[in-house]
């Protein structure tokens, strides 16, 4: 890409015509300081270049982002640990309306940190259709339907954020490939980290607590990607996920049972390792296809079962001690492990002492080769 | 620009011998139709095809080696550069037969065949009678008018980018426009017409004998067929695209290309409150699936359609009342809306969404779509949605309307009464 720039300079016979491939001069920094607004600044990206670096300074924006252009980085600058000790973007409007979202990026090559973004009623940052993303240390709380929404993008890095309060999923990777996801702290949502339709993810580090649902790895009928699989949870700690959920009653979501840790649907190679699973009242680990929820999968444009998920070397405390009304309405006990006995190669391998791994089921599952 | 590709991986130059080797016998016959006008000596792929399209079009090799070109519509990265926002995006390529070429004759027949009340039983139904370039290649009416008069099921869904969709017709039933092209022909409530009465009369009329042979390679008539009468309407067909909108020179980094309302819509569009994007997705603001919305009866706007859609092709509770997804693409030109004709305006369309479509009509739709769910949108925001909805359009490839048909019958400048 950088070549583009030399090639017209030595047409004009400027003094750039020296600077070889990749070493062209850098641009200034664009500082934007609070009572700016942020999209001025991508706006005024030159079309001449391919980079372009935002440093954001503490202060409240109120605004919406759209980000299209090809490598941006917006940066907020940090200055403490208060989620006012950094840039906030606050969608909150006069009469107590909020506005929809917060960020929309459709630039490949994006990569946001440093931000606290809070009260909108759509998505805190959606990415659509795009590719080489980074979303790194941003806190979002109360930002609608999801916090951070990657969806039909591609080589995605989320690590060190914060999700609370968001009434679908706090962080969603949805229709994408190639993710990895760690790190993060999601708690006080209706689904607290979910892998949809997605291949190749890799969910390492985070605590996700107080949700209704802690992980989640599903694949859901009518979405652009058909498959969901390769998607690993290990060394995660989920715990007490018991949330009311409040859900649109419209929504898929909704239909989630409060008290679940780990929920696999209809998900093909999950990988469950190493993760800590505790007070979760309904259950800590369930696996399932989508006939539980759906009831019919006749002509669904997905495999509507969990096939040949690993579960291995998990610790399992105190779950399924209260189950919640809507999990019993299924007919099952309260426990560590579900498998609903769909799918294939299904497998479990646990270094815990077997008599401590409290099975659920319904039907148990095999050992793992 | 694939031609430099070719130079550049000199290693495919083999298998594209090969290729003009086993096509040898076609190559022949479009040799004598006009269609290769480029195959002079072993440089002409450095060159760009010499061949005459319609305004508008542009000649491409489809085989540079072979010296075989065709005409295309121009789209956006096609000529390989890079996009200058997340927003360009290269389209699909179309779903084509094999065999399949866009020559300028098979083009040009295809485009009288489609204004030609001939194809009907009653000579006064033609394939623009319910696709019409005047009214966004629909009919601007809920449902169709047929042969005596006779009213279709469904909306006539325009033809406009109809080539990139992987199925056709609102429930998939058939995949290639060809195949497609074939269905009103006979269809009793369309045009009505027996497939080899119709062969019986093209072959009488010496205009379509000389034009069926010259853009398939036949004698004598040879080539009026069925399968080449097909072939002739989706090669038209494969022309009439729709990819130089606002919105496309906005995201080609025109930033002037959108007003600021339809800058704020096209983010309502892609917000998860109002997820049009979802479905209506970019570059085609389409999909290939298929949707349960819940949409209202167009006789009686109170109950439930009962057409079952999709599970008619596939069986499932599923696919009950699932339509295709439309283009967006000239949506402000082809009123009124849905897979009936039910909603007259695009306002009628948001508010029927944005109520949680047939949940919000209070209709029971069990299988209704995750993405269809209530959102809040102010009047100025809806203005700016429309807006946005708007900035889609673009008919810069609209074709004209034969003045002289071949059959001497005159084309329609509108739907039937």
């Amino acid at each position: 890409m950088a070549c583009r720039f030399a090639i017209p300079a030595a047409f004009l016979a400027l003094p750039l015509l020296s600077v070889g491939c990749g070493d062209y001069p850098a641009l200034p920094d664009v500082i934007v300081h609070s009572g700016q607004s942020i999209q001025q600044a991508l706006d005024q990206m030159p079309a001449s270049v391919d980079s372009w670096l935002i440093k954001v300074r503490p202060g409240v924006y109120k605004e919406t982002l759209s980000v299209d252009r090809l490598g941006v980085t917006l940066m907020g600058e940090v200055t403490g640990t208060g989620p006012e000790d950094r840039p906030v973007l606050d969608g909150s409007l006069d009469g107590g309306k909020l506005r929809k979202d917060a960020v929309i990026v459709s630039g490949p090559h994006f990569t946001m940190s440093g931000f606290t973004v809070r009260s909108y009623s759509g998505n805190g940052v959606t990415t659509t259709k795009t590719h080489h993303l980074t979303l790194r240390d941003l806190q979002m709380d109360n930002t609608g339907r999801y916090g951070l929404y990657p969806v039909e993008s591609e080589d995605i890095l989320i690590e060190d954020c914060v999700a609370s309060n968001i009434s679908d999923a706090g962080i969603y990777v949805g229709q994408s490939k190639r993710a990895t996801v760690r790190r993060n702290k999601v708690f006080a949502n209706v689904a607290g980290l979910e892998i949809e339709n997605t291949v190749e993810a890799l969910v390492e580090e985070n605590e996700a607590y107080d949700n209704t649902t802690g992980l989640l790895a599903f694949v859901l009928p009518n979405n652009p990607s058909k498959v969901g699989k390769d998607c690993t949870f290990r060394n995660n700690k989920i715990h007490d996920n018991n949330h009311v959920n409040f859900g649109d009653p419209t929504a898929i979501v909704s239909k989630l049972s409060p008290g679940i840790g780990v929920f696999i649907m209809a998900a093909d190679n999950t990988v469950v390792q190493n993760n800590d699973i505790r007070n979760n009242n309904s259950l800590g680990l369930g696996i399932v296809g989508l006939g539980l929820l759906l009831g019919d999968t006749k002509g669904l444009d997905v495999e509507p079962n969990s096939d040949t998920t690993q579960v291995r070397s998990n610790t399992y405390t105190n779950n399924g001690k209260q189950p919640d009304a809507v999990y019993k309405s299924f007919g099952f006990p309260g426990g560590d492990i579900l498998w609903d006995g769909t799918g294939a190669g299904n497998c479990i391998d646990e270094s815990q002492d077997d008599t401590l791994v409290k099975v659920a089921v319904a039907v148990a599952l095999p050992r793992c080769k | 620009m694939r031609a430099m590709n070719y130079d550049q991986h000199p290693s495919q130059l083999p298998s594209l011998i090969g290729f003009h080797g086993t096509l040898s016998r076609r190559l022949l016959a479009l040799l004598a139709s006009g269609v290769v006008l480029a195959g002079c000596g072993g440089d002409a792929s450095s060159l760009a095809p010499n061949l005459q399209c319609p305004k508008g079009l542009q000649a491409v090799w489809i085989n540079a080696a072979a010296g075989t070109a065709e005409c295309v519509a121009p789209l956006p990265l096609a000529d390989g550069s890079q996009p200058k926002t997340g927003l360009q995006q290269a389209f699909p390529a179309m779903l084509r037969p094999e065999g399949s070429i866009s020559s300028p004759a098979r083009i040009e027949l295809g485009r009288l065949l489609y204004f030609d009340p001939v194809l009907s039983g009653d000579n006064k139904v033609a394939c623009a009678s319910c696709h019409h370039p005047a009214y966004g290649f629909g009919d601007g009416r809920a449902v169709s008018t047929g042969i005596g008069g006779q009213k279709g099921g469904r909306s006539a869904p325009t033809v406009w980018n109809a080539a990139f969709a992987r199925e056709q017709f609102w429930d998939g039933r058939v995949k290639t426009l060809e195949d497609q092209a074939k269905g009103p022909i006979s269809n009793p409530i369309e045009m009505n017409q027996n497939p080899q009465q119709l062969l019986v009369e093209l072959k009488a009329i010496p205009e379509y004998v000389r034009r069926f042979d010259e853009a398939f390679g036949g004698s004598g008539g040879s080539a009026v067929t069925i399968d080449n009468l097909a072939a002739a309407i989706a090669t038209f067909e494969r022309t009439v695209v729709s990819a130089n909108s606002p919105y496309d020179r906005y995201a080609a980094g025109e930033a002037s290309a959108l007003s600021e309302s339809a800058r704020r819509g096209l983010n309502l569009f892609r917000s998860v409150s109002t997820r049009c994007f979802e479905c209506h997705g970019t570059p085609l603001f389409a999909n290939p699936d298929y949707k349960v919305l819940g949409i209202p009866s167009l006789a009686n706007k109170a109950m439930l359609d009962s057409d079952l859609g999709r599970a008619a092709v596939i069986a499932g509770k599923a696919n009950e009342r699932a339509f295709r997804v439309p283009t967006l693409r000239n949506i402000a030109k082809t009123a009124p809306y849905m897979h009936n004709g039910v909603f007259n305006t695009l306002e009628e369309v948001l508010d029927f969404y944005a109520g949680g479509g047939g949940l919000g009509h209070g209709f029971t739709v069990d299988n209704i779509d995750d993405k269809i769910r209530k959102f809040t949108l102010t009047k100025d925001e809806k203005a700016d949605l429309i807006a946005f909805l708007n900035a889609l359009t673009d008919e810069s490839l609209l074709p004209e309307v034969p003045s002289q048909l071949p059959s001497g019958l005159p084309a329609p400048q509108g739907p039937l009464p």
